[in-house]
């Protein structure tokens, strides 16, 4: 049964290794998100992760970008006890950096599993290239982490991460939402191409520019393009939608769902 | 899943890039996954002229059974034929729906031409179209579409492409007006089927697909894995728009 067959019969993806590289767990002040207790949305995400046959989804935690609950990453510690399915991502909060760091460090020290940093440097209102970043960029760089950077908007354009790209080499970049629309997708896909270690994160880029896969793929290093959803925001089964009926070969889909990220998370998944 | 899109618009825009370019090309893709009916209207009757575009949809429409004809009104109308000509129109092809774009023909929604076409709406039992974009703006939703929805509470008002970011301000119009209906292509909330038919039930949701601005696959992937009834499920993919075209 081919990818299309099986969402239009909304079957999962058994044989299909699929990872979700930008999910988030908690509440937002602006959109209604079900369920106010973490646990019970941590619950309910794993149905849809199962009905999707997601095999595994990296999550970080509103509460440690949008509050100053930093604690909240070790929240997320424990409900990546309880699904083995779940990796996390750790919040830096560039007003926190001490308080941001320290937890970072106690949640690298606590498993492999937390594969990098998440900043959103829009929710923090401050730019991603500001000082108060390259403590985070530093510690990333010593360590070989992945930093999801939310790469859109005034504070985190994609040209502004060019220099960050060049000096911390070590860290592997994930453009959150590939620059969002054009001309910063352009931007984001560029970057992507020139530097080694920087990836593109789809989720969003297709709702709000209105651009299909193909012309992603059509344009970049199709080795950079890793499957995102945005849960609690967004709907993974409307990112599956966008690869299943993209019209590209199989093999690119299936790097995109999740061979490209199997191999970025080599050793962990 | 049988599926009728009750959101699309044919032609050639050329106000942005669109990846479907002209009318071939959205049946094409329309036929490939699997879209029986559609409520279309013609792309030069929001862009251009809403009589010089209409007036292709008729012609479009006698080319392929399964467009359900989607007539763009505006003012442009009541100056150049007169409403009751335009009603006239109407009937003689059979029209079900109307949009408005009261932005893009350039009046408001609290403009007594919004008032005009929605007491022939009401006269001539049809459904009225609006977009999101067309009662939404950086101030928030227009408080005259609520004014609207209470005033023509026996019009069957249709907010398409209704987004996520938004949602709560749509559940309000389902939660006040047992007369507007929502149409799902772009919103793309996590579980947004199950909360909303658990909120408000499955009668007034409609499955579209936004072509040519969005590809069709992700919102049936959307409601092909929601966990939902095949009741409900065949209630959003194609019943309550049929019973809106009421002929079947």
């Amino acid at each position: 049964m081919d990818l299309i067959e099986l969402v239009q019969r909304g079957l999962p993806f058994e044989d299909i290794f699929l990872v979700d590289m930008h999910c988030h767990l908690g509440a937002y002040n602006s959109l209604y998100i079900p369920y106010i207790e973490e646990s019970e949305q941590a619950l309910q995400y794993s149905r849809t992760m199962g009905r999707m046959g997601v095999n595994y989804s990296v999550v970080s935690m509103l509460r440690g970008l949008a509050s100053g609950e930093l604690s909240a990453n070790l929240d997320l510690y424990g409900f990546m006890q309880q699904d083995e399915k779940l990796l996390g991502w750790v919040t830096y909060i560039p007003s926190l950096i001490t308080e941001s760091l320290d937890i970072a460090e106690r949640c690298f020290t606590l498993t492999n599993r937390f594969i990098g940093f998440k900043v959103h440097p829009e929710i923090n209102r401050y730019p991603i290239f500001g000082p108060d970043y390259i403590p985070m960029w530093e510690y990333a760089h010593e360590r070989g982490l992945i930093v999801l950077a939310h790469a859109w908007g005034a504070n985190s354009e994609p040209s502004m991460f060019r220099e960050i790209a060049a000096k911390y080499s070590n860290a592997k970049i994930l453009l959150g939402h590939c620059g969002g629309r054009e001309p910063e997708i352009s931007a984001a896909i560029q970057l992507a191409n020139q530097y080694e270690q920087v990836y593109l994160d789809l989720n969003g880029a297709f709702i709000y520019s209105r651009l299909w896969l193909e012309y992603f793929v059509q344009r970049a290093d199709t080795s950079k393009l890793l499957f995102s959803s945005d849960t609690m925001f967004n709907n993974v089964f409307w990112e599956i939608g966008h690869v299943a009926f993209a019209d590209i070969p199989d093999a690119v889909k299936l790097d995109i769902l999740g061979l490209n990220a199997k191999r970025l998370l080599a050793g962990i998944v | 899943m049988k599926l009728y899109d009750a959101n699309g618009m044919i032609g050639t825009y050329t106000r942005e890039r669109v990846p479907i370019a002209g009318e071939e090309q959205f049946f094409q893709l329309a036929n490939r996954v699997g879209i029986e009916k559609s409520v279309l209207y013609h792309v030069d009757a929001r862009s251009l002229n809403p009589l010089v575009g209409n007036k292709k949809l008729i012609e479009v429409c006698k080319r392929n059974q399964s467009i359900e004809p989607c007539f763009v009104l505006s003012p442009h109308y009541k100056y150049a034929i007169g409403w009751e000509k335009t009603e006239q129109q109407l009937l003689e092809n059979n029209v079900r729906f109307i949009r408005l774009f009261p932005k893009e023909n350039g009046y408001t929604l609290a403009s007594n031409h919004t008032r005009e076409m929605l007491e022939m709406a009401e006269r001539l039992n049809l459904n009225v179209m609006l977009n999101y974009t067309s009662i939404y703006s950086d101030n928030g939703e227009d408080p005259y579409f609520d004014t609207l929805c209470r005033r023509f509470s026996h019009v069957p008002i249709i907010l398409t492409d209704v987004q996520h970011l938004r949602n709560m301000m749509w559940y309000e119009y389902l939660e006040m007006h047992s007369n507007v209906y929502v149409e799902m292509s772009v919103n793309n909330n996590w579980l947004t089927y199950e909360e909303t038919v658990r909120l408000f039930g499955s009668e007034r949701l409609l499955w579209g697909s936004n072509m040519p601005f969005n590809h069709p696959g992700p919102s049936i992937t959307m409601l092909a894995y929601a966990e939902l009834s095949d009741e409900d499920k065949a209630n959003i993919s194609h019943r309550n728009l049929q019973r809106l075209i009421g002929r079947n």
